[in-house]
């Protein structure tokens, strides 16, 4: 065999080798089972000593460098297919139709995400509340004055239509309603489990009311309620002021306002400094539209469960204790948008909703 | 409630300006704001909570609530002005027998007054309190309930029959005629004054026509009285009569506070009216309301806030607020709270006053201690904003609508108002029923966004409500429309029946797992059902149901019931092998009569015995430029074996039976 000729060949053929299957043509061509070289490897137990000591080494030397250079070509990036095509890159990219989740399902989604990550569990209960769990477990009594500060739908009951037969149970009032406010979720679940615990309850609740660009008959509200031995008022702070901080940014501050819930004691008004404004009251030299010059906003309420609350669900309110708080998801949405007006939210208007 | 910066002033000590009270009363006390700034003086803007309306609503009382926080001295001291030698008790005499009603009823008397309009300093308060001035006595009478938050009222005393008050539940078919000249018939639940002849005042809330001061009146008997909350805020209910008494009586006000209202305004109509008072005053106070005792514990309360608060300056807080203070223990102190603070009677609202007058602002936020117990994970929530997530990318945009559908919406979703359940009180009739499906709304939705795009995709997820034997039911579903103007409802149907396919792929249901079968409606829907269980509906909106709503481009459905599908995701989604071989794929194109279902034709080539065939795949159908009888339709056809790469023998055997298969069956391979 003539390995010198067989050399120069292999390796002029491989210049020509273009692409990855003239590669692979070339790699069966002379280093296959078939190849020259190799039946020649193969035939070399038939040669004398003499022939196998120089033609062999030779071969196997050959056989070397064409395998290196094999790999060495694989490699070889110049080889690769070349694209031909020209973009234009001011031309729009292709258009691909995603759908846009509503502005309250993010704002929801980030202020579960903020309140799970300390550990507090999502729980549910029914828009269709009777009046023991909305009212009468949460020490608000039938006469109490403090029912007028929620306006409620009542659902019919005494129509034959509606086939909804109002019943006592156990002396409990029965009567249904549209929940005022997720409040009757921790009555249901303390009434199901033991302290310690910590639970946020996101939910529809619903407000006799006439709407406006503030007001609502129906609206997002996440209740918070952490009770255990010691669960205090600055334990409060600390949570709340965190979650306000995560959600508006860290320079975000908390204040709480005296206030009033028959079923909290002490209770309190949740303000924030205005994420607007900074909480200065002026925005561009002129008075903050947000919190019209007020630097405070009102974020939701807040309390120290009552403990009549604690003995309406079996617990000792000797040896329990814990806070409990109401937040607005549209309210928090509107701050963090700069949305004004809370009837957008329900409009079902993709001009709005496609902005998210 | 108006409260004037001034007034105040006459029993406080007031540094701040009003805004700086204004600020000061929010944070720790009730939202205030200055109203109205006149010179020097300012009206202020309290938002009273129901809680402390009866130590708070007034002049006074605000005045005290200073003093409480500020720990600065009131000045008040009323003492019984001079009186005349006669006595009321011989002249008058008071009959109770409304007794759980009335807590206390106290009257007393001036002969010779003389009935004119109002000192103009006088009117001036009252005014720029909102309230109107009438004449000097009844003036007296409204300012000092301004003054001490005590509601007067005053009786023209020669105009009561016999000498003798009653103060007893009305009886049946009785009437009165208020001093606004209006008639109201009353109930044997209202509480009346009254004479021999009849009702003189509804007790609480108004007076009476009869007795009312006139400019002949001369003598006038005087009432200060307590009436029981429930009650007069029944009587106010029942007769939509809300007065400035009836809405103090009804928040509890302290009996004991209606002496010294009683002093004041006697001595206040004699300076502005004149007359000589009566000795003594008729009081029927049968059952002395007491300071209250409460135990606390510093440490309990101390825990409660979460910071340490040493016990003198914990006394040293609530002290004003007490007649006395008392250490019985080592921890633990006797309260007697004085009673016109109606809101403190358990220890945790003697924690909330040591809280409110230490500062809310002033306690430090401390992060919680609990158990490192991962909070337990809502399966069902999670699996919803899953579900948010999927149709979001599958090009729908999510809307949220009101839990309440019209009365018409009733008719054009097909539901009767039977299943559905109605609002007793319902802010209009557009919002009369709580929706039993969520598409009546979505159905609007689209309209109302087709005014705008030409291609409306929109979902929703959320509660719908029904009765179900007898009970309210709620249940979540995910449902969602495609509104395209131009659009062949065929092309619409398709791609709701896409979403179903694109979600079940998602959660890992195969096509084994469920089927869409006819609903029994028209055949313009289809059931999803996995196994016996149906989970999701598909369909075009019917005709007369988008023509109420004026829609004129097809609409396409989708409505799923988010809970069922979940159990059938949990259930069915199992790893398989990752195949090892790649596919081969042929496609085969027939030509069929029309009106042959696909789902036909695959379980003719699905049941050829092909050895290899994985998978059939329609993906064209047509029928232009064909004669009217046939359509055509192109499969993909996937082949794989688990064992080894297949060759084109194996796949031309497959393929030769099913070519058997499907022209036995009558098509005709092109």
């Amino acid at each position: 065999m003539n390995v010198d000729g067989l050399r120069k060949k292999a390796l002029e053929d491989l210049e020509r080798a273009a692409d990855r299957a003239a590669l692979e043509g070339w790699r069966a061509k002379y280093l296959g089972r078939k190849s020259e070289l190799a039946t020649f490897l193969r035939g070399l137990s038939g040669l004398s000593m003499e022939e196998r000591r120089t033609l062999g080494a030779k071969a196997n030397t050959l056989r070397r460098e064409l395998e290196s250079r094999y790999r060495a070509a694989r490699e070889d990036v110049s080889r690769a297919p070349r694209h031909e095509a020209r973009f234009d890159i001011t031309r729009p990219g292709k258009k691909f139709a995603r759908g846009h989740l509503h502005p309250l399902t993010i704002t929801l989604r980030r202020m579960i995400g903020i309140f799970s990550a300390m550990g507090f569990e999502v729980v549910e209960g029914p828009n269709i509340e009777t009046e023991h769990y909305n009212f009468d477990a949460l020490n608000i009594p039938p006469w109490h004055p403090a029912r007028d500060l929620w306006d409620t739908f009542w659902l019919k009951t005494a129509n034959p239509k509606s086939e909804i037969r109002p019943e006592r149970i156990e002396g409990r009032n029965s009567r249904l309603l549209l929940r005022t406010h997720t409040s009757p979720v921790q009555i249901r679940y303390m009434e199901t489990h033991r302290p310690p615990f910590r639970i946020i309850a996101p939910g529809s609740v619903f407000r006799h009311e006439a709407t406006d660009a503030r007001h609502e008959m129906e609206f997002y509200q996440v209740e918070g309620l952490m009770v255990g031995a010691d669960v205090s008022l600055a334990n409060f702070k600390a949570v709340m002021a965190h979650a306000l901080k995560e959600f508006f940014g860290q320079k975000t501050e908390l204040k709480l306002r005296a206030s009033y819930f028959p079923f909290t004691e002490p209770s309190f008004e949740v303000l924030m400094s205005c994420a607007i404004c900074g909480g200065r009251g002026v925005a561009k030299g002129k008075r903050c539209y947000v919190c019209s010059g007020e630097k405070w906003l009102e974020m939701g309420g807040a309390g120290m469960v009552h403990p009549q609350v604690f003995r309406n669900v079996g617990y000792d309110p000797e040896t329990v204790q814990g806070f409990a708080f109401g937040i607005g998801a549209e309210r928090f949405a509107m701050v963090k948008y700069k949305i004004d007006d809370i009837r957008l939210f329900r409009s079902g208007d993709l001009r709005f909703i496609n902005q998210f | 409630m108006r409260i004037l910066y001034s007034w105040l002033r006459e029993f406080i000590a007031i540094k701040e300006s009003p805004e700086e009270l204004a600020e000061l009363l929010s944070s720790s006390s009730f939202e205030t704001v200055v109203a109205k700034r006149m010179g020097a003086d300012a009206i202020l803007e309290v938002g009273l909570l129901p809680n402390r309306v009866a130590d708070a609503s007034s002049h006074f009382g605000i005045a005290r609530e200073i003093a409480l926080i500020k720990g600065r001295k009131l000045r008040l001291a009323f003492r019984r002005p001079a009186a005349g030698s006669q006595h009321i008790a011989k002249q008058y005499t008071l009959s109770v027998s409304a007794h759980t009603l009335t807590r206390r009823y106290m009257l007393a008397a001036i002969a010779g007054v003389k009935v004119a309009s109002s000192p103009p300093w006088l009117q001036k308060r009252l005014v720029a309190c909102g309230l109107r001035s009438i004449n000097n006595v009844v003036d007296a009478t409204n300012y000092v309930m301004l003054e001490l938050g005590q509601p007067l009222h005053a009786f023209d005393a020669d105009k009561i029959a016999g000498r003798r008050i009653f103060v007893r539940p009305a009886k049946k078919g009785e009437t009165i005629e208020t001093i606004e000249r209006k008639v109201y018939a009353l109930s044997g639940r209202d509480v009346l004054i009254a004479d021999a002849k009849g009702p003189l005042a509804l007790a609480g809330v108004k007076g009476g026509r009869r007795a009312e001061i006139s400019p002949s009146t001369k003598t006038i008997l005087i009432e200060s009285a307590n009436f029981d909350p429930l009650a007069t805020r029944e009587t106010a209910k029942r007769h939509a009569l809300k007065t400035d008494a009836s809405w103090r009586f009804e928040n509890d006000l302290d009996p004991n506070a209606a002496e010294a209202a009683l002093y004041r305004v006697l001595e206040l109509i004699k300076e502005v009216a004149g007359g000589a008072i009566m000795a003594g005053a008729l009081d029927a106070y049968p059952k002395k309301v007491l300071p209250i005792p409460i135990v606390i514990s510093v440490k309990r309360i101390s825990r409660l806030i979460g910071e340490d608060i040493p016990a003198p300056r914990m006394v040293a807080r609530i002290a004003p607020l007490c007649r006395s203070v008392k250490k019985i223990g080592r921890d633990a102190l006797l309260l007697k709270v004085e009673p016109y603070r109606r809101d403190v009677k358990y220890f945790e609202d003697v924690a909330e006053e040591v809280a409110r007058l230490v500062g809310y602002n002033s306690i430090r936020a401390i992060p919680p201690v609990a158990a490192l117990l991962p909070a337990r994970k809502n399966e069902a929530w999670m699996f919803r904003e899953r579900l948010r997530d999927e149709l979001a990318a599958l090009g729908f945009s999510e809307t949220y609508n009101y839990s309440f559908i019209a009365d018409e919406h009733v008719v054009a979703s097909g539901f009767g108002p039977g299943a559905l359940i109605e609002v007793a009180n319902p802010i209009s009739g557009a919002y009369r029923y709580l929706r039993g499906m969520l598409l009546p709304n979505l159905l609007k939705n689209v309209r109302d966004n087709l005014r705008f795009f030409r291609d409306v995709r929109v979902f929703e997820i959320g509660k719908t409500f029904k009765t179900s034997s007898g009970k309210p039911a709620e249940a979540w579903r995910a449902s969602g429309m495609i509104g395209r103007k131009g659009a062949a409802p065929q092309e619409l149907f398709y791609e709701a029946k896409g979403v179903i396919e694109a979600l079940a792929e998602r959660f890992g249901l195969d096509r084994d797992d469920y089927g869409f079968h006819s609903g029994e409606g028209h055949e313009q829907d289809a059931v999803v059902r996995v196994g016996e269980e149906e989970v999701a509906r598909i369909g075009m909106v019917p005709a007369h149901a988008a023509y109420h709503y004026d829609i004129e481009a097809p609409v396409a459905y989708f409505d799923i019931d988010t809970e069922a599908l979940m159990r059938a995701v949990a259930e069915e989604h199992e790893f398989e092998p990752l195949h090892k071989y790649p596919d081969v794929i042929r496609d085969v194109s027939i030509l069929v009569p029309a009106f042959t279902k696909v789902e036909e034709v695959e379980n003719v080539i699905e049941g050829a015995g092909a050895k290899y065939l994985e998978d059939t795949d329609l993906f064209d159908v047509y029928d232009e430029g064909l004669p009217g009888d046939q359509i055509s339709m192109a499969f993909h056809l996937i082949f794989r074996s688990p064992e080894r790469t297949l060759t084109d023998e194996d796949v031309g055997r497959d393929m030769e039976k099913i070519a058997e298969a499907l022209r036995r069956f009558g098509a005709q391979i092109r």
